[in-house]
């Protein structure tokens, strides 16, 4: 596989844009003042100095610890040893193939980067990108301050092995009359759950499944799913340890992607104790159900709730009653949309005085009356009682708060985005 | 890369036998979780005690195997087994005389219960219109 590097250096206006075989990566030559592909020496990439002590950076493919198939970028002050570089690594780690790398080697005096640039330049043209990576520009308005321009993210034709021309939005630019000033594309790590504060709790069915706890992967069609790992760091897994229990991993379910799928007669997961002294939350899950309406036994979703009477979702006559993140249930009435025949996004806020479920972004059901609760032994795919629920469910995350209005819409945009979901 | 767990078996047992095929799933899957094998309560009509139970259960060629040769010694003898293919889920196989011709057709866990008369038992859920 082939990597192609895009940079540009501080204070040059040199401008490197190459193809970074396998085996090579992007070295620092002090001697010309220019990044340029070398051949990759030891176990994986290296540091070096800029002049200025702005960063350091390398990148490459190696077969070190970066396992085939996985490029690395890594960034960090001047000084850092390799070991040190590793908890960034991550942040800007991109795997499978066709992945675009862009990379913005100053971070400390970025005022003082090259001279103008406009983001439709050709420099910013020809990468071939993850569907799910954005790129991102640092651009100086012009009242002087700074700010990202992403682009590319929701373009169709940035797909894992195609070749897209990335421009900025025409919009974004207009609107903040800036005076582009581009000192080099980042590749920006891709929004997540994670990138909005509060995360207590990620469940992605494309990543973390193992058959068992401490067991093998599950990564193949219709294997079963014994641990749910929580991305979010804080250990909150899914598990069941009953093999009949678990759920079974099917790929392609939704835009690609993968889903669990929970069979209507006895799956579910048991998740860990909701944080302690929480006092509102927000939840988001992706989920499609096999009948809309269900059966009464299969009518449910989880238990969150602390009202001590089952969720339903929806009830026999269709109408959903959840009781998420509260002391009593709600009747949220009966959606419009069927939740048989396409994945949605349900969302539910909880809080003092506030309680609302979102369907897509939509507002299903609001009120002002509502007391903050959560089940002490909360469960997905299955009620209080023995009510499952028969169907698949693609990601589940959670926060510790309700989200800010521009918070719920990165984070519904990027669901919509990923999942090729219609939200309002 | 395919799954090992290439089959997936409803299994439906007696309440009778119901301690006798929890112990034999602690034994083919292993670990005392299995012995909450047998979770979903059945009856005719829906409403306790339960007549019946449960499962609806992923296994592997070894597990599929093992559970033939505990049939065939007959140490749960009510049970009455439906096994899927996993990928498609359509019938590959069953013991029950209703749908032991049917194989290839479509199959699900409602259907397993349609041909045991079978209803799963729900508890009330206060507050519910009907309920």
């Amino acid at each position: 596989m082939a990597v192609r590097v895009v940079s540009r250096i501080r204070d040059q206006d040199d401008y490197l844009s190459t193809t970074l075989s396998d085996g090579l990566y992007l070295r620092y030559d002090a001697a010309t003042g220019k990044f340029a592909p070398a051949p990759l020496a030891g176990t994986n990439a290296v540091g070096v100095n800029l002049p200025g002590g702005n960063l350091i950076l390398a990148g490459g493919r190696g077969t070190g610890n970066a396992a085939p198939g996985v490029v690395k970028i890594q960034v960090a002050t001047p000084g850092a040893s390799g070991s040190a570089l590793a908890t960034l690594a991550d942040v800007l780690t991109a795997t499978n193939t066709g992945v675009k790398i862009a990379v913005r080697p100053f971070l400390a005096a970025p005022n003082s980067g090259p001279g103008d640039a406009d983001l439709s330049a050709n420099e910013l043209t020809s990468y071939t990108v993850q569907a799910d990576k954005q790129v991102a520009a640092r651009v100086k308005r012009g009242d002087g301050t700074l700010y990202t321009a992403r682009f590319g993210e929701q373009q169709a034709a940035l797909a894992n092995t195609s070749g897209a021309t990335l421009t900025a939005l025409e919009t974004e630019v207009n609107a903040l009359k800036a005076r582009l000033r581009a000192y080099g594309a980042i590749l920006d790590p891709p929004f997540s759950p994670a990138s909005v504060q509060g995360l207590v709790l990620w469940l992605d069915a494309g990543q973390g499944l193992f058959q068992s706890t401490g067991g093998a992967a599950a990564t193949a069609n219709a294997d079963p799913v014994g641990q749910w790992m929580d991305q979010s760091g804080n250990a909150r897994h899914g598990t069941q340890a009953t093999t009949a229990a678990k759920p079974t991993l099917r790929l392609n379910q939704v835009n690609g992607r993968p889903a669990l799928r929970f069979d209507g007669a006895d799956d579910f997961f048991s998740l860990a104790a909701w944080p302690a002294g929480a006092t509102s939350g927000e939840l988001f899950l992706v989920v499609k159900l096999v009948a809309d309406p269900p059966s009464d036994s299969t009518s449910g979703l989880w238990s969150i709730g602390a009202s001590g009477s089952d969720t339903h979702f929806p009830y026999i006559e269709n109408n959903i009653y959840d009781d998420c993140l509260s002391t009593v249930r709600k009747n949220l009435g009966d959606p419009l949309p069927s939740l048989s025949s396409a994945y949605h996004i349900y969302s539910v806020a909880s809080a003092a005085g506030a309680w609302t479920a979102r369907l897509d972004g939509a507002t299903l059901f609001t009120t002002a009356t509502n007391t903050y609760g959560v089940a002490a032994s909360p469960k997905l795919g299955q009620s209080l009682s023995t009510r499952v629920l028969n169907g698949h469910i693609a990601e589940f995350f959670a926060y510790s708060s309700v989200l800010s209005a521009p918070d719920r819409v990165s984070v519904l945009t990027h669901l919509s985005t990923k999942y090729a979901i219609p939200v309002s | 890369m395919a799954t090992l767990w290439m089959h997936r078996h409803i299994v439906i047992v007696s309440d009778a036998d119901r301690a006798a095929a929890n112990q034999a799933a602690v034994e083919m899957f292993g670990g005392e979780a299995q012995r909450q094998t047998f979770s979903v309560p059945l009856s005719p009509t829906g409403l306790p005690p339960a007549t019946h139970w449960g499962c609806f259960t992923s296994a592997t060629e070894g597990h599929r195997q093992a559970m033939l040769v505990r049939l065939r010694a007959n140490r749960v003898a009510s049970a009455r087994f439906w096994r899927l293919e996993s990928g498609t889920g359509l019938l590959a196989e069953s013991n029950h005389a209703g749908r032991a011709d049917k194989t290839g057709g479509a199959c699900d866990w409602p259907d397993a219960l349609a041909d045991m008369a079978l209803k799963v038992i729900t508890p009330p859920s206060p507050l519910l219109p009907g309920v």
